[in-house]
């Protein structure tokens, strides 16, 4: 029991330190995605206010924000992971993974809350209590939920692939940049593959309406 | 046990990411719960619709402007049809009623669509009664079949306004008719001017004619007058003397035939056949009647 509590106080404590380190950039991208997607509907689109938040709302939930948030977060926290394997071994995943799994729900909760926010006060009718709440009113908490987990999934399955593979070259002794570089790469792929596997789970296959 | 500064300052920053991250999760929650109105009581009443267009999952229901309410899920039935679930809040529902209907709106013309559904008010304590019901739904107007119909009445328009602007044209048939009115006009107008004189004379000359007739009428007329009035005496005494003769020569013929009467009897006895003949001959020997 206390192992388990000592082992959950280190994953809190890990997952609030890659965070910390990931919280600014992911809370700037949100406003850049926010600001930039509303930007584009409401003047070259000539989209109205509320059609352009929900479409924003959409592509943050269902397109581009888990993927950009664990891709975000693997850049950002690749480094960490790595020192994690070299100290720890190839035990390190039981710390890293469920770090890596928390703060993707709240990073993606910062991302979607940021482009949200920045989206409405960019839009003409500025009018950010009234919009964020028509807003919310027709965006399903469910699809928030499903995008949160994904989100977590996705950044926990990079860490957990390049702990993995970090492993090896480690041992082998290989510089860490070459790792790094490497394992940024294939962490780009595997990201995208998710997304691709995401997308033909839910979308194409018939298990659609299991996990609808 | 004293903490270095760096510690201190570790020990601030331990939560200030999981710490902020539950705040924001806090917010998203509460405003999602503000905005769906979570826990709020609704009561599900019923729409069927053949085209649900426009209608969204989510969007407001407003009953004489104000929100009742929010769109619910849609299933499409064997028929073909659309079954919507309306969810009304509680407090809202008795407002609703059988003979209320739904209709699509718009804020302004191209603001946010939501349903409205017109007030049947009844007593709070009916509000669940409705509950399950199917109420009506006026479909809102298919604006491909709008353009359809504006596309052929335009087409019948151009078609009249090709048409009118032959006709008034310069050398259309309005224009034609009205030239050819014009020379009529200028030729009668010739005319007139040329017969007016001869006419005024003749009209004149009828009148002369016409009063010299009168004249000569009235003066025959006198004349009649003059001379009815000269000869009326003398016509009546004439009339008086005829009278007068005429009874003599009754009573004289009465008197021959008392004193004749025998001897003019017929041969062969018919004597009162004669006599009976001459009783029947007063009625053609009437006196003549006086006259004045």
């Amino acid at each position: 029991m206390i192992a388990k509590q000592s082992q959950l106080k280190t994953i809190l404590l890990v997952a609030e330190r890659d965070g910390q380190r990931c919280a600014g950039p992911v809370l700037i991208a949100g406003i850049a995605v926010g600001v930039g997607v509303i930007q584009l509907s409401t003047g070259t689109l000539k989209e109205s206010s509320p059609l352009s938040l929900q479409m924003l709302s959409l592509l943050v939930l269902e397109l581009m924000g888990p993927l950009l948030v664990s891709v975000l977060g693997m850049a950002l926290l690749l480094p960490r992971w790595i020192d994690r394997v070299a100290s720890t071994g190839h035990r390190a995943w039981r710390r890293s993974v469920p770090g890596a799994a928390l703060i993707g729900i709240v990073l993606m909760l910062m991302f979607f809350s940021a482009s949200l926010l920045a989206g409405i006060l960019i839009t003409p009718r500025s009018e950010l209590g009234i919009e964020l709440f028509a807003l919310l009113a027709k965006t399903s908490f469910v699809e928030l939920l499903r995008s949160l987990l994904r989100s977590a999934g996705f950044l926990a399955a990079l860490c957990a692939w390049c702990q993995w593979r970090a492993d090896g070259p480690l041992r082998q002794g290989h510089r860490k940049t070459y790792i790094v570089s490497n394992l940024l790469m294939e962490g780009l792929m595997m990201g995208i593959g998710l997304k691709l596997i995401w997308f033909l789970v839910t979308k194409i296959l018939p298990m659609n309406e299991l996990i609808r | 046990m004293t903490l270095s500064p760096r510690q201190q300052g570790h020990r601030k920053d331990r939560l200030l990411f999981l710490g902020s991250g539950l705040l924001l999760v806090v917010f998203v929650l509460v405003g999602f719960a503000k905005a769906q109105r979570w826990g709020t009581r609704f009561v599900d009443i019923y729409i069927k619709a053949s085209d649900v267009n426009g209608l969204n999952h989510g969007e407001d229901i407003r009953i004489a402007g104000i929100v009742a309410g929010q769109v619910g899920t849609m299933h499409l039935d064997d028929q073909g049809d659309v079954k919507v679930t309306l969810k009304i809040e509680e407090n809202k529902a008795h407002l609703i009623g059988p003979s209320s209907k739904a209709s699509l709106a718009k804020e302004g013309l191209i603001g946010e669509p939501y349903l409205v559904i017109t007030a049947d008010p009844r007593p709070r304590e009916q509000a669940q009664e409705i509950q399950g019901r199917t109420i009506g739904y006026d479909e809102p107007i298919n604006i491909d079949a709008l353009l359809k119909e504006l596309a052929s009445s335009q087409q019948l328009l151009n078609l009249t306004l090709r048409n009118t602007t032959a006709l008034t044209a310069e050398n259309g048939s309005i224009s034609t008719a009205f030239h050819s009115t014009r020379r009529l006009a200028e030729s009668l107008q010739k005319e007139v001017t040329a017969a007016a004189p001869v006419v005024r004379e003749s009209i004149a000359s009828v009148a002369k004619d016409v009063h010299a007739v009168s004249q000569s009428t009235e003066a025959v007329e006198q004349d009649t007058r003059s001379f009815i009035q000269e000869t009326q005496p003398l016509v009546v005494e004439s009339l008086k003397d005829a009278d007068q003769l005429t009874r003599s020569s009754q009573e004289l013929i009465d008197i021959l035939r008392h004193l004749f009467g025998s001897w003019l009897e017929p041969v062969n006895g018919g004597g009162e056949d004669v006599l009976e003949k001459q009783s029947s001959m007063p009625q053609e020997e009437q006196p003549i009647p006086r006259q004045e």
